[in-house]
């Protein structure tokens, strides 16, 4: 383990918040589902807090290590080299599309004839001053910008919307018209971006003060983002229409921009992006710290810090080279996406974890702790550190 | 020092790259537009683009001099520019060979449909407006009567920027009930779905004046006042009715009835353009506007006037304070039949006739005829939407495939055909709310005047025209069953 940083559950919170909604808000996502949008985001969150509850298992065999160096122990030398590997590469890749997307969103609706790279470098540059520390930088600065995302801007933004009668409830009928095909397609799509992305956390889990209140803190999260999504989604879907709100790039942002109240509350947008921003920004903080950390132990490196730059060059590069178009961006994440990272989110944590459970308790450097932190609830038998009360205040911060 | 070095290398780099360099626009080098106008080409699948950009020297002079200002007469704080071109984008580019400035459009909040254009279809217009970020999706979308240029061309006298007066005119819009604004977003998500045909209000060129002399001719200031059929100023309506029936070409003149400048420098929202699908099919007066508006069961107001005894005669203002509108689609007998179901609210805000509203059976008879009235409309409206531009714009496709997803997936591709058949079945529930501030009318020491009389004439042919449509017979839940001695006009 390369980090000696640690953080709290509470901190893991609002870093996996932040990155669950980190620019699922802001991306076309309704084609295929239309007016049943909703269900596939609660399907998906449903199949989130399973997938929280896969990764928590996973990582409760090996509370100290990451699934670079596990994944040896579990698959021999070269194979946990190649996860290792593997996922750095995820890590990057998918740090470069929301990076892309970033621009894309700055380029679209703001800034039209600056090139893309501009955001992609002055981006980054931010980015890789706050992974380079280690993940206590990350964390904290977490803690501080998303509550003001989610917690503050999801009932002003629902409200006001509400108040200038653009929202048609009546668009979001007739319930279950397509049946359940389209649901599950858009549930299926829901579940690999964001959900399936927590997989990174596999990476971030091991800083944890009290390891055994990871899985705590990220089903809080994923539930609270689905909320997030399943209303956000619908609000696109009211007020711009079924079929018109999946012919928009950024629909949520086009809602913002109609938002106004009377003649003195209006073009609330720039204040939206600057909430949505900060959350893009922590995905890919976390984004960049997995591929600069997994690609460190990969190659058994002895400190992942001065790697940090260079992955953030690669992925500056990588963001620019994966698509020449703004379109086939979005019909890279509709239609390939969760094919692709299928293996990074499910198959391979589930290989993983299959295997350490055949195998019971491998060489375990902290025997005794792998059956508790396997139940939910289940208190570790480490020494509670003091920040054990300051973690007490994730429920109480709810 | 050693440290502070990057971070502040970085906070300049930052500065630098993050202050916008490619996309910084000045305030003084960009031309705000006000309204934007569009009209059909000289030649087939060209466009005419008309941006009002407003001049900020002469906006400050005449708004900072208020009325007594320097000049006698100062210019119009607006500058109009006209462009031809291949596309939309074209023409917009090509402002920039004469406009001194980079052209704006977040301010646009009023976009003008010329009328051919409009019956050529606006999908390009729609298209080329979403697409554009500064393009706000809450501007208002309008038909020109005639051309979009010469609307943008008006001068009003209370807002001189007519971009702005359009945009008070929808603000206002709800106190007379007879036009219904829409939103870019609104129509866009029309023609994308298709289920709903879209309706936008139309502009037209007027004068302020609407001259009541000559014939004693009563004024239709209140504009859409419709009524009962009965003694009333239903005039205005039905004249406008019968001329936009046969003005299916270029309207030119401008008003209603016969206003001496036919070409006034005013704006006036005058009912509702038609569209079935991206074309313009047709005009709906002010009369049938409020009976679509109140099957849409949208924002109401307006004036509803009804006789409300019928011995002596009389006349009383209903102002609408509330609509609600429900449409229940029902299969009966394997046949598909719409019930519309509407509910009023209304004050009594005018009593021309000696009438004590503490008399319960009198509010109640009020409120039937008030009732009736809106039927009328309702039956006004779907006459010619429904069998005469056999347009669904009143949702009822929608509201089938709310209902009944399934039928609807099997009866979409036959939908036109089996709209303008469509058994209607109209219930109107009325109730009167207030009767503002006093509850007993003045007495009246005659009865009203001798035209009247002729009045009531003309209206009846209306009531019998919209009487002739084949769901007049059924009278809705309201008790709208009785009608008065002088509502003769009904079947």
């Amino acid at each position: 383990m390369l980090e000696r940083g640690k953080i709290s559950a509470r901190q893991l919170f609002f870093l996996a918040l932040g990155f669950l909604h980190g620019n699922v808000a802001v991306f076309s996502r309704s084609t295929q589902t239309k007016e049943d949008i909703w269900a596939a985001a609660l399907l998906a969150g449903v199949g989130g807090v399973l997938l929280v509850y896969l990764y928590t298992a996973l990582a409760g065999y090996f509370p100290e290590e990451t699934p670079s160096r596990y994944a040896r122990r579990l698959l021999g030398r070269p194979l946990g080299t190649a996860v290792g590997l593997l996922y750095f590469w995820h890590a990057l890749y998918v740090g470069a599309l929301v990076l892309r997307s970033l621009g894309e969103l700055m380029t679209i609706n703001f800034y039209l004839q600056t090139p893309i790279l501009v955001f992609a470098l002055s981006t980054t540059l931010l980015t890789t001053f706050a992974v380079r520390p280690g993940i206590e930088v990350p964390a904290r600065m977490a803690e501080i910008i998303v509550p003001f995302a989610p917690l503050l801007l999801l009932p002003l933004f629902v409200l006001l919307a509400v108040a200038s009668r653009i929202v048609h409830l009546e668009n979001l009928t007739p319930v279950l018209v397509g049946g359940l095909g389209p649901v599950l397609k858009g549930a299926w799509s829901f579940l690999a971006f964001p959900y399936g992305e927590l997989v990174f956390f596999l990476f971030i889990f091991p800083a944890l003060h009290v390891p055994a209140k990871a899985r705590r803190a990220a089903v809080l999260a994923v539930i609270l983002c689905s909320f997030y999504l399943i209303l956000f989604q619908s609000l696109d879907v009211a007020v711009l229409g079924p079929e018109a709100s999946g012919a928009e790039f950024f629909p949520s942002f086009i809602v913002a921009t109609m938002i106004q109240i009377g003649e003195f509350l209006t073009r609330i947008e720039a204040l939206v992006m600057v909430l949505w921003t900060a959350a893009i920004f922590v995905k890919l903080t976390v984004c960049q710290y997995v591929a600069t950390l997994a690609l460190a132990e990969a190659l058994d490196l002895q400190d992942f810090h001065s790697l940090a730059a260079a992955v953030g060059a690669l992925m500056i590069a990588l963001s620019m080279l994966i698509f020449s178009d703004a379109p086939s961006l979005v019909a890279f994440f509709d239609r390939y996406f969760p094919f692709y990272s299928l293996p990074f989110y499910l198959l391979l944590p589930l290989l993983l974890w299959a295997v350490a459970k055949l195998r019971g308790r491998p060489g375990n450097p902290a025997p005794g702790q792998t059956e508790q932190t396997t139940h939910p609830g289940g208190e570790a038998t480490r020494p509670a550190p003091p920040e054990q009360l300051q973690e007490g205040g994730v429920s109480r911060a709810l | 020092m050693k440290k502070l070095f990057p971070l502040t290398a970085a906070l300049a780099l930052a500065s630098l790259l993050l202050a916008g360099c490619w996309d910084r626009r000045e305030i003084n080098d960009l031309a705000f537009v006000m309204a934007l106008g569009i009209d059909k080409g000289s030649r087939p699948g060209t466009f005419i683009f008309t941006a009002q950009v407003a001049v900020p020297s002469e906006f400050a002079a005449s708004r900072g001099q208020g009325g007594g200002g320097d000049r006698g007469s100062p210019l119009p704080p607006v500058w109009i520019t006209s462009v031809e071109g291949e596309s939309l984008m074209d023409a917009r580019r090509r402002l920039a060979e004469w406009g001194p400035r980079r052209d704006y459009y977040a301010h646009a909040e009023v976009v003008v449909l010329g009328e051919e254009l409009a019956r050529q279809g606006i999908a390009e217009v729609l298209d080329f407006l979403q697409r554009h970020p500064e393009v706000r999706r809450t501007s208002h979308l309008f038909v020109a009567e005639g051309t979009a240029q010469s609307i943008l061309q008006a001068h009003p006298r209370l807002d001189p920027i007519p971009g702005m007066a359009v945009r008070s005119l929808v603000r206002w819009s709800p106190l007379a009930g007879t036009a219904q604004p829409v939103t870019l977003q609104e129509a866009l998500c029309m023609l994308f779905t298709g289920r709903t045909q879209l309706v936008l209000p139309r502009l037209a060129l007027t004068t302020a004046l609407e001259q009541p002399p000559g014939q004693a001719k009563p004024t239709d200031a209140q504009g859409g006042n419709t009524s009962e059929g009965g003694a009333n100023t239903s005039e205005g309506s039905s004249s406008d009715g019968r001329r936009e029936k046969g003005g299916k070409g270029p309207a030119k003149e401008a008003g209603e009835g016969a206003p001496p400048k036919p070409h006034g420098s005013e704006l006036r929202l005058m009912g509702g353009a038609v569209f079935k699908g991206d074309r313009l099919v047709g005009w709906l007066d002010r009369r049938e506007t409020r009976g679509y508006m109140w099957i849409r069961g949208q924002k109401h107001g307006g004036i509803t006037i009804v006789s409300p005894t019928p011995a002596p005669p009389g006349r009383a203002s209903i102002e609408i304070i509330r609509g609600r509108a429900r449409l229940v689609p029902e299969l009966v007998s394997g046949r598909l039949r719409m019930r519309v179901q509407v509910k009023e609210e209304g004050n009594v805000v005018e009593s021309m006739a000696p009438l004590d509203f503490t008399k319960a059976e009198l509010v109640r008879s009020l409120e039937r005829r008030t009732a009736t009235a809106i039927r009328g409309e309702i039956m006004a409206a779907l006459q010619r939407a429904q069998k005469e531009y056999r347009s669904d714009i009143f949702g009822f496709g929608a509201a089938v495939y709310r209902r009944y997803p399934g039928l609807w997936r099997q009866i979409e591709q036959d939908w036109d055909r089996i709209y303008p058949d469509l058994e209607v079945v109209v219930e109107v529930t009325s109730r009167i709310r207030r009767t503002m501030q006093t509850y007993q009318g003045l007495p009246l020491s005659s009865s009203p005047p001798q035209p009247e009389q002729r009045q009531g004439g003309q209206t009846q042919r209306e009531g019998q025209k919209s009487g002739s449509s084949p769901h007049q017979g059924r009278s809705g839940q309201g008790g709208i069953s009785s009608p008065s001695a002088r509502g003769g006009t009904r079947p």
